[in-house]
C-alpha cells in the first residue's frame, strides 16, 4: 500500500528550483533511501511531505491526504520526524521535552524501549546534551508514539558508530513490522544497508529510482585493471563503457554488455591484475552527480 | 494537546517575565524615588518647564492634554508611557511576530509543525502564552507602583493605577496581534523589526496628528485606543475603547490565522 504519493510534485523559490517533476511513493513495509548532495532538494521534499510549504505545481499526498489541507493535522499523529536542523530549549531536561512531546503526539506508548535502544540521561538540561545525545533525543520523539510513516532527514549526523548501528537496525525492524520509512541522506552505505528502494535526486530532479537490489546489482560491472603498459584513453572510449578513469596503468570503469571488447582492450596491453564485480551505490550515485550520467 | 503546547511555550518564554520584571521594577522604584526627593520649588520649576516645553515633546507624552505636575502626571510621563505603552507595546509586537517567524528563523518549528496541532492552534497557544506572560509583567508593575506610591510618594488615591494597568494588558494583546500579522504576512527576515517599529510609528502618528487636520489617522491606529493619560488623570473608564481593542485583537487574530495556514514555512 502507497502511504506517500508524490506525482510531478514541483517547488519554486521564486525562481530558483527547490523540486520540479518530482514523483515516487513510499509504500507500506519498506525504507525508500532518498539520496542527493546538499541542496539538490531532499529537504525541500520533506518540507512538500509534512505540510510546511505548498508546491508550485503538481502534488503529494499522505494516507490520502493533501498535507497542505487543514485535515492534515489528524494525519500528523501517525508521522514521526526527525529534521536535518532543530534545536532544543537548552535550560529544559530531556525529560521535561519527551513529556511535553508525548502530550502534544497523544502518548509514548514505545518510550521504555527506545530509551534502552538510544540511552539518555534525561535529567540533564539538554544543553549540556553533545550533538549526538540531541540527535537521539529527537530520534525518541519521532518514534515514541509508535508512528506508521517515518520521516528522516539526516538522522545518523552526530551519532557515535554504535549508535548509527542501532538506527539503522531499527529502520528495518520497522519496515519489517510493516511501517514505512522515508530516509533522505547522502551517507550511501548506510542507505545501502537498509533501503529496499532507493530514488536519487539531482538538482531538484529525480534522476533514478527503482529497487536497490535492481540497481546495484544490474548487468553493469565495475571493472578495476592493472596493465602492463599505460593505457590510452581513447582505447576505452568504447560503446557500454562509463566512468572511465585512469591512473597511470590503472584503469577502472563501469561496463554494461560489450564484455569482449573490453577485455579484448584489456588483453591488449597486457594485464597484471583484474576485479570485476557489481557495483556499489556509491559508485551509481557518483555516476550521476559527478560526470552527469549513470554508472 | 494545546494545552502541552501552552506549556511548553510558556516554560520557553518565561525568561522574559524575569526580563521585563526588573526593568518595570527598576524604572518605577527611580520614577517613585526621584518623586518623593522633588522639592516643592523644584516641582515649581518642572511645571513652569513643562509648560514651556515645545508642542512636540508635550503631544509626544501627554498628547497634548494641558497638565498640572502631579505625581500621576510624572509617573505617567517617566514610566508609563515610555516603558509601558512603547517599550513593552513593542516588546508584545516583537514578540507577536516571533511566535510566527522563530520557526523559520531558527529552524527551530519543525518538531512542533509535525505533531499532531494545526497551524491555527499552534498560533493560538503562542498567543494565549504571550497574553500570559503579558499579564503576569503587567502585576509586576502594578505592584510595584503600588508599594512603591505608598512607600515613597506618601498613598494617595491608587484607583487609577488599578485602571491604567488592567486596560493596559488588552492594549499589549491588541499589539501582540499585530506581530502575529506582520509575521504572518511579511518575510520572516525583517517581521520582527517592522513590527516594534509600527507601534512606536503609531505612537508618533497619534501623537503628531493630535489637533490638526490629519487627527482621523489616529483613528488607524492601536495606542489611539489606549488613552493611558485620560483614564489616570481624570479617572475614566473607556469602554469604547476597550471594545475597539478586542475588536482590533479579534479581527487581527482572524486575518493572521487565514494567512498563517497558507503560508509557506520552510523549518
Amino acid at each position: 500500500m502507497d502511504i506517500v504519493v508524490a506525482s510531478g510534485l514541483t517547488k519554486y523559490y521564486g525562481g530558483r528550483v527547490g523540486v520540479e517533476d518530482v514523483s515516487f511513493t513510499v509504500r507500506r513495509g519498506e525504507v525508500l533511501g532518498y539520496l542527493g548532495p546538499n541542496g539538490s532538494g531532499k529537504t525541500t521534499t520533506i518540507r512538500l511531505m509534512l505540510g510546511f510549504i505548498k508546491p508550485s505545481r503538481g502534488g503529494i499526498s499522505v494516507y490520502g491526504v493533501n498535507p497542505f489541507s487543514g485535515e492534515f493535522a489528524r494525519v500528523k499523529r501517525f508521522i514521526g520526524y526527525v529534521p536535518e536542523e532543530f534545536s532544543f530549549p537548552s535550560r529544559l531536561r530531556g525529560r521535561d521535552i519527551i513529556g511535553y512531546f508525548a502530550r502534544m503526539k497523544g502518548g509514548a506508548p514505545r518510550l521504555k524501549e527506545l530509551l534502552e535502544f538510544f540511552p539518555l540521561d534525561l535529567d540533564k538540561p539538554v544543553g549540556a546534551y553533545s550533538r549526538g545525545m540531541k540527535q537521539m533525543l529527537a530520534l525518541i520523539l519521532a518514534f515514541m508514539n509508535d508512528p506508521e510513516l517515518i520521516v528522516l532527514d539526516e538522522p545518523t549526523a552526530g551519532l557515535d558508530p554504535l549508535m548509527r548501528f542501532r538506527l539503522l537496525e531499527l529502520l528495518r525492524r520497522e519496515a519489517r513490522s510493516g511501517k514505512a520509512v522515508f530516509l533522505s541522506s547522502h551517507v550511501l552505505d548506510e542507505v545501502e544497508r537498509v533501503a529496499d528502494r532507493v530514488c536519487l535526486i539531482k538538482d531538484g530532479r529525480v534522476v533514478l529510482q527503482g529497487d536497490l537490489r535492481d540497481i546495484v546489482g544490474s548487468p553493469s560491472k565495475m571493472v578495476v585493471a592493472t596493465l602492463k603498459r599505460t593505457p590510452s584513453f581513447e582505447d576505452f572510449q568504447l560503446n557500454g563503457v562509463s566512468n572511465l578513469k585512469i591512473s597511470g596503468s590503472r584503469v577502472e570503469m563501469v561496463v554494461r554488455g560489450n564484455y569482449e571488447e573490453v577485455l579484448g582492450k584489456l588483453l591488449s596491453y597486457g594485464i597484471l591484475d583484474l576485479e570485476v564485480r557489481s557495483v556499489t551505490l556509491e559508485e551509481v550515485f557518483l555516476g550521476f552527480y559527478q560526470r552527469g550520467g549513470g554508472a | 494537546m494545546s494545552l502541552a503546547l501552552l506549556e511548553y511555550e510558556f516554560r520557553l518564554g518565561r525568561r522574559s517575565i524575569i526580563g521585563w520584571g526588573i526593568i518595570v521594577v527598576l524604572w518605577v522604584a527611580l520614577t517613585a524615588w526621584y518623586w518623593s526627593i522633588l522639592e516643592e520649588s523644584t516641582l515649581e520649576e518642572l511645571q513652569r518647564l513643562l509648560e514651556k516645553s515645545p508642542e512636540w515633546f508635550v503631544r509626544f507624552f501627554a498628547k497634548g492634554t494641558p497638565l498640572a505636575l502631579t505625581y500621576t502626571v510624572f509617573y505617567i510621563f517617566d514610566y508609563y508611557v515610555l516603558v509601558y505603552v512603547i517599550l513593552l507595546g513593542a516588546y508584545a509586537a516583537y514578540a507577536g511576530a516571533g511566535a510566527v517567524v522563530d520557526d523559520v528563523l531558527g529552524r527551530t518549528g519543525g518538531l512542533t509543525l509535525a505533531t499532531p496541532i494545526g497551524r491555527t492552534r499552534v498560533m493560538l497557544a503562542r498567543l494565549a502564552t504571550l497574553t500570559l506572560i503579558i499579564t503576569m509583567i503587567t502585576l509586576v508593575s502594578l505592584t510595584t507602583s503600588i508599594a512603591l506610591q505608598l512607600t515613597l510618594v506618601g498613598g494617595g488615591e491608587l484607583g487609577w493605577l488599578l485602571k491604567l494597568h488592567t486596560i493596559g494588558i488588552p492594549y499589549l494583546v491588541a499589539c501582540t496581534t499585530l506581530g502575529l500579522l506582520v509575521g504572518s504576512a511579511l518575510p520572516a527576515s525583517i517581521a520582527k523589526q517592522v513590527a516594534a517599529g509600527l507601534i512606536l510609528a503609531m505612537y508618533t502618528i497619534e501623537t503628531a496628528t493630535k489637533g490638526t487636520g490629519a487627527e482621523g489617522l489616529s483613528l488607524l491606529t492601536i495606542t489611539h485606543y489606549y488613552p493611558a493619560l485620560e483614564i489616570a488623570v481624570n479617572n475614566t473608564t473607556p469602554v469604547t475603547s476597550i471594545v475597539t481593542l478586542v475588536a482590533i485583537t479579534a479581527i487581527l487574530i482572524a486575518i493572521s490565522a487565514t494567512i498563517y495556514n497558507r503560508k509557506d514555512l520552510p523549518v
